[in-house]
């Protein structure tokens, strides 16, 4: 069953085509990387996956619904790690769970009880009474993951989940990643450390300059016998870092 | 010296590249509100000639009056003006804490607001050079306008730092308090006071009366406000990098039920971090003071004070959105919320802060001028709130414009239709007076039917509202960003 589906999936801004034709099917409990260089369209996919942004063209549908037409039904259903986390600076890290919790449609007992247990999880419970204007920049993206999780959403969203986070963490996210992707919850994220996504995703596609050039299972990569790495690499440019002469 | 200007030179182009961002110089209804500003300086200017005329009979009261509107000018200008290029942002280059100071100040006279009130400032040595010792005058008028530019800044720095803010608060308070014993018990000696007022001091030397003392008095005071600004801009600079925390007070709002409740949680915590509703606090204050100290109150203060208090209170109405960033309304996207809920969050927010402001009105109201009376206020509420919010939740939608935390705030992105909405939105409140004058035998029943009328706008407003949000929602992202 797939959960996640676009068709024709394009985003134009002006002139400039961000995302053209974008054509994904993924099936439900699957762990799927998105990867692209910075520029390349990721977060602006995720941001018509969730809704937050219109297409120009073509469909989305996340567990059968379209997301253009019914957006509450579906938002109700994921939860979103966004870019810019989404996130109020004059709310604590504590004040953000409880907000959503009801939106939710949660109890105050129920939002506070999984508030807690995610945060300790999260190793935030101790600095949970600080504004997240205050806060580090990982303690603000696991304040927004705490939020995308705190609904048991069936669909997550993750953009650039592992980003300055500690290894602790770090380490206890993927474990709840697997954990959750086991037990049936679909999970897209998209990430630029290779060797993390290449250890937990089951399957991935790259994107570059708005145009999918490669989809393909995790293990039909390492089966082939090259890493995540070199097959980003056979995709995407790279500079030289000899160019820059005058530096050093 | 080269870097300041080359800082300047690009906060100046960040300001106005916003109307060029819009290929539009009459983005916000500029052009409309340029008109009015160029009406009122060519009044200030009719005014300077005879407070001139004054001054050469020897009256100083309307030099008086013009010095102590500066003053307020000044005061309020840090607390309206924003510098395109954050200050926080300018610690990460190589510049000594004076080298921002100067920055900050001259960033304070990018805007067209401040030109006005430097002009405007400056014009007042017109009517000066007609007393009796022009030079003299002149000189303290100069010294007057560089010590209230000093403390409007350091009052605006000071505001930045949490502890401050409720200091100041306080001082504010007791001042007030003081005043109006002084002036209520002592009239005589609060005249003896008022004697050694800056502005009056200035408006006595440009008579030749105590010119020694006028100059003395405001170099000291220049000097104190050089301190305390420079003192001032190092403790905000300073609490930029604490981190706070909160556990207590307004998190209990937190407890409301709903969706809405967690939004209107948030928005009371940043609502109640504007400055305008305090001008509300201070009508309140004024309002009991009346009801408990009038042999025999009139039913007609509580309503006046009602209506004064809701356009303390406008911008939180007319520009709910003015707070939130665009992270903060990315969220709103995130969440399955319908438009309604998040506009119903913010309106009740609104409700929450304005209400306990308007509370001790209403209570006082009923005890002095009886139970019926206490009611027709209560009404009167419900019909300005409706007709605010209806009108507020269309606004804050069409006309969202950024607002900062501390600050007085802008009502909306649009003069003309502020001043409708002011209009309209009080309306109810006019209608009131206006029955109470004339049929108060009727009021109750009139007052139930207008409150009806203006709470189903409200309802039906609110929905429309609601769906217009979810449509614009980038819209109002642009606007505020």
């Amino acid at each position: 069953m797939l959960e996640i589906e676009t068709h024709n999936l394009s985003k134009t801004f002006g002139g400039l085509v961000a995302v053209r034709d974008l054509e994904l099917q993924i099936p439900k409990g699957t762990l799927f990387g998105f990867l692209g260089p910075n520029g390349s369209g990721k977060s602006t996919t995720v941001k018509m996956l969730t809704g937050i942004l219109t297409p120009t063209d073509g469909e989305v549908f996340i567990g059968g619904r379209s997301v253009i037409n019914s957006p509450i039904e579906v938002k109700k259903r994921i939860g979103v790690l966004p870019e810019d986390l989404a996130l109020f600076d004059s709310l604590t890290i504590w004040e953000h769970l409880l907000m959503v919790g009801p939106v939710y449609g949660l109890s105050r007992k129920e939002t506070e009880t999984r508030a807690e247990q995610l945060l300790v999880y999260l190793d935030l419970w101790q600095s949970r009474h600080t504004y997240v204007d205050g806060a580090s920049s990982g303690m603000r993206k696991k304040c927004s993951l705490a939020m995308a999780l705190i609904h048991n959403p069936e669909v997550l969203f993750l953009d650039e989940p592992f980003e300055g986070i500690d290894p602790v963490s770090s380490r206890n996210i993927k474990d709840l990643l697997l954990l959750m992707t086991g037990k049936g919850v679909t999970v897209f994220l998209t990430s630029h450390v290779l060797e993390v996504v290449e250890r937990i995703v089951q399957s991935f596609a790259i994107i570059v300059a708005g145009e999918i050039v490669s989809s393909q299972t995790t293990e039909e990569t390492l089966s082939g016998g090259e890493t995540l790495e070199d097959h980003f690499f056979k995709h995407v440019v790279r500079n030289k870092a000899e160019e820059l002469e005058w530096i050093g | 010296m080269d870097r300041l200007v080359w800082i300047v030179r690009w906060q100046w182009r960040e300001y106005w590249r916003k109307f060029l961002r819009a290929r539009n110089l009459a983005i916000g209804h500029q052009g409309i509100t340029a008109i009015v500003t160029v009406l009122i300086l060519f009044k200030y200017f009719r005014v300077l000639r005879s407070a001139s005329v004054d001054l050469a009979l020897g009256s100083t009261t309307l030099v008086q009056s013009l010095l102590a509107g500066i003053l307020l000018a000044w005061l309020t200008l840090p607390l309206i003006s924003r510098a395109g290029i954050s200050l926080r942002g300018l610690r990460h280059l190589p510049f000594s804490l004076a080298e921002l100071l100067a920055i900050r100040i001259v960033s304070l006279l990018i805007t067209p607001y401040s030109w006005i009130v430097v002009v405007a400032s400056l014009a007042i040595c017109y009517p000066l050079a007609h007393g009796t010792n022009p030079w003299a005058a002149v000189t303290v008028a100069l010294l007057f306008i560089m010590m209230s530019c000093t403390t409007g800044l350091a009052i605006a720095h000071l505001l930045d730092v949490s502890a401050w803010r409720k200091l100041l608060f306080g001082v504010l308070v007791l001042l007030c308090v003081a005043a109006a014993f002084v002036m209520g018990k002592h009239a005589s000696g609060f005249a003896q006071i008022a004697r050694f007022m800056p502005s009056n001091l200035v408006a006595d030397a440009s008579i030749g009366k105590n010119q020694l003392l006028a100059i003395g008095s405001l170099m000291t005071l220049n000097v104190l406000g050089f301190a305390a600004l420079w003192w001032s801009f190092r403790q905000s600079l300073a609490n930029a990098q604490e981190v706070r925390s909160r556990r207590r007070m307004d998190s209990l709002l937190f407890d409301l039920p709903g969706a809405a409740g967690g939004f209107a949680a948030k928005d009371f915590r940043y609502f109640r971090t504007l400055l305008d509703p305090y001008f509300g606090v201070l009508a309140t204050a004024l309002g009991c003071f009346y009801l408990v100290n009038s042999n025999a109150p009139s039913a007609v203060v509580p309503s006046v004070f009602m209506i004064i208090i809701f356009i303390s209170h406008a911008p939180l109405a007319f520009n709910s959105f003015g707070l939130d960033t665009r992270s903060g309304l990315n969220r709103y996207a995130l969440l399955p919320a319908t438009g309604a809920t998040i506009l119903r969050g913010k309106n009740l927010a609104y409700m929450i802060l304005i209400g306990i402001q308007l509370a001790p009105i209403i209570v006082l109201t009923g005890w002095r001028l009886g139970l019926s009376a206490g009611a027709v206020v209560l009404l009167e509420v419900a019909s300005l709130a409706g007709a605010y919010l209806a009108l507020g939740n269309w606004m804050s939608i069409a006309l969202p414009t950024k607002m900062e935390f501390f600050r007085l705030a802008p009502v909306s992105g649009s003069l003309p239709e502020t001043i409708a909405g002011l209009v309209l939105g009080s309306f109810p409140g006019v209608l009131t007076i206006y029955l109470l004058q004339t049929t108060p035998e009727r009021m109750i029943w009139l007052s139930l039917l207008i409150s009806l009328a203006c709470v189903t706008l409200y309802y039906f407003a609110t929905i429309l509202a609601g769906k217009r949000f979810e449509l614009k929602r980038q819209t109002i992202v642009g606007s505020i960003s």
